[in-house]
């Protein structure tokens, strides 16, 4: 794929496919000084808004990514292309991770004006949440080809959370949240895993 | 028939083998977690163990332990709410303040300056309230409170709206919050006579089979829902369908129905097995075998009718994936803000009693929840309504649902 190619995918997909759920990912983004408090927190609570919130916004940009493709007679002409279906899929995975990246250092910018104890751990916890939560709901809408699937998928997970500590060990999304002592690097492990087997799927038994 | 195939078209799609699952999945987790032979309830005795805490809204003890919460929180100038079930730490600008004074100076009928010199302890005795500021614990002799509980009620919802909402000064927080008591052996005994004599068991348990059953479908018919009313669209029948000469009130209505039936379906396998297993708990007691069927009918089929009906309206309008999100925001509102128990409203969608005591809570609330379960399922009947009138003018062509930002980017040829 050249550069010029690249890059007019890239804003193609934005623009065309993506805009919507950016907008509702910015949009939950805006609303968190409204729903949490941002002022003087300490390192556990400065966590809450960015595990129990903001991790949303993962399952809002990663489990549409297939949506535009979803109808069979549009893959068909995408199929046919000389670009690679999967590097376009692998693409917008990138692209909506960084805007994930830049939601966060937005809201943890403001935290740090509000004297928060938030520290680079907080950013790469939270951002690990969020990136795993919306691995789960891409690989669901992979293996199923229907993006309600990758939707109730990740949020079945995201209510489990809410009562089964315990039982997801390393992949409890809340750890900081809760002061339990997680290597947030397992989430993105998963998280890579997940992905990856989504795009074997679809190369290897699909033949996308 | 109609509705057969449509049951039958429910029936065949995954989202559908995946929502059964999760409904018996929370059965087995949440409902038959909680039946196991330390947790069933024995008759108390005199003397032994305790009882566990009852709210006694006696104005004595509630309004002075709210005024010295008040006056702490005023003298810090630190508040703590929950608009939103998250934590809020509040401070107040010095008109607010002055308004908590004012309040405080009606509740005691002391000033500011007569309040402060009353404190008993150094001001150094502090503790961590969560918020890296140091709070100052301040105690105070035992105040004389000098107005009646219903003006006390008045202040105490003035305080919460200049806190912005979600505070423990709240009215329906109040008694929850400063009103908790050790219960004594005549009321839990008291409490096992109604468990036993007017609930016969099974009405207890059956409140709690739909407190955790109405949690989670106040979230899962959307994915049916959404993965239902697309199906035409995905499967290009769409275009057929509208030209048949079926009406398209028939049409909506029978897919109205259908889904509510096929959701019923694992809810009342799970009404079987729980009556079932509170049978096996409770062998030598006489048991209302219809109670959970009996509950199921106020509690759940409402819900499901305001669901169903809400998110066929926002898929039909939208899209299925706008219901999704909009239905998860309502829920997840829904499940932060509401308490456990004894906390009805007209307009709230998941109602909560979490447990299978106090009969008499549920009971004393009993007008609140019917008027709530006639509103939701009013409200689905209502845009069920609305749903056949957008699909009808879609088969006439006249609409074809919002779209907003797709068209605000679409894309537009140069040529």
């Amino acid at each position: 794929m050249d550069f010029e190619c690249f890059t007019s995918c890239l804003r193609i997909n934005l623009v065309r496919n993506a805009m919507p759920h950016i907008c509702a990912a910015l949009l939950l983004t805006a609303l968190t000084p409204v729903i949490f408090s941002l002022t003087a927190l300490n390192a556990q609570l400065s966590a809450q808004p960015l595990e129990m919130y903001l991790a949303l916004t993962g399952m809002l940009l990663l489990t549409p990514v297939f949506l535009p493709e979803q109808d069979d007679t549009v893959r068909d002409v995408v199929r046919v292309r000389p670009v690679s279906y999967l590097q376009i899929c692998a693409l917008r995975v990138i692209a909506m991770i960084i805007i994930l990246l830049l939601l966060y250092a937005a809201v943890m910018l403001l935290m740090q004006h509000g004297s928060c104890q938030i520290s680079l751990s907080h950013f790469y916890g939270g951002t690990a949440s969020a990136v795993f939560l919306g691995s789960i709901g891409f690989c669901a809408s992979a293996f199923s080809d229907n993006t309600v699937i990758g939707y109730m998928t990740a949020i079945m997970y995201f209510i489990l959370n809410l009562s089964a500590k315990e039982e997801l060990g390393e992949f409890y999304l809340f750890g900081m949240s809760s002061a339990a002592s997680l290597n947030k690097i397992w989430l993105y492990i998963g998280a890579a895993v997940l992905f990856a087997i989504s795009f074997a799927y679809l190369k290897v038994l699909k033949k996308i | 028939m109609l509705l057969l195939k449509e049951c039958k078209k429910i029936a065949r799609t995954f989202v559908y083998l995946i929502f059964s699952a999760l409904v018996i999945l929370d059965f087995l987790t949440q409902f038959q977690n909680d039946l196991f032979p330390d947790n069933t309830f024995c008759k108390p005795v005199e003397g032994v163990g305790y009882y566990g805490e009852i709210c006694d809204p006696h104005p004595e003890l509630i309004m002075p332990a709210a005024t010295e919460s008040l006056l702490n929180h005023y003298l810090n100038n630190q508040f703590t709410t929950y608009p939103f079930g998250f934590y809020r730490s509040v401070k107040l600008n010095s008109e607010k303040s002055r308004k908590i004074m004012m309040i405080l100076e009606e509740l005691t009928g002391q000033t500011d300056q007569e309040l402060r010199a009353a404190i008993t302890n150094e001001p150094e005795s502090t503790y961590d309230n969560g918020i890296s500021e140091t709070y100052f614990d301040y105690r105070l002799p035992e105040l004389d409170i000098q107005v009646d509980y219903d003006t006390f009620l008045l202040l105490m919802e003035e305080t919460d709206s200049i806190l912005g909402g979600g505070s423990f000064y709240a009215p329906a927080s109040l008694e929850r919050t400063f009103g908790m008591v050790d219960m004594t052996y005549e009321q839990a005994a008291a409490e096992y006579d109604s468990f036993v004599r007017l609930d016969h068991v099974t009405n207890g348990y059956a409140r709690l089979w739909c407190d955790y059953h109405g949690l989670i479908l106040g979230i899962l018919p959307v994915f049916l829902v959404a993965a239902f009313c697309t199906l035409d669209r995905r499967s290009k029948a769409d275009a057929v369908i509208h030209s048949r000469k079926t009406g398209s009130f028939r049409i909506i209505l029978v897919r109205f129905l259908a889904l509510i039936l096929m959701v019923m379906l694992p809810v009342l396998l799970t009404a079987v097995w729980g009556d079932l297993l509170v049978t096996r708990f409770y062998p030598d007691m006489q048991l209302d075998h219809l109670a959970m069927y009996k509950y199921m009918l106020i509690w759940i089929v409402p819900e499901l009718i305001g669901v169903i009906g809400i998110d066929m309206l926002i898929t039909e309008v939208f899209s299925g994936i706008t219901a999704i999100l909009l239905q998860f925001v309502w829920w997840f509102y829904e499940c932060l803000t509401t308490q456990l128990s004894g906390d009805f409203s007209v307009f709230h969608l998941i109602l909560r009693h979490n447990t299978f005591h106090n009969r008499e809570i549920f009971m004393n609330q009993l007008n609140l929840f019917i008027q709530n379960r006639c509103f939701i399922a009013g409200l689905g009947i209502v845009c069920m309504l609305l749903t056949i009138l957008i699909y009808h003018l879609k088969r006439e062509g006249k609409f074809h649902g919002f779209r907003v930002l797709h068209k605000l980017f679409a894309h537009q040829s140069r040529a």
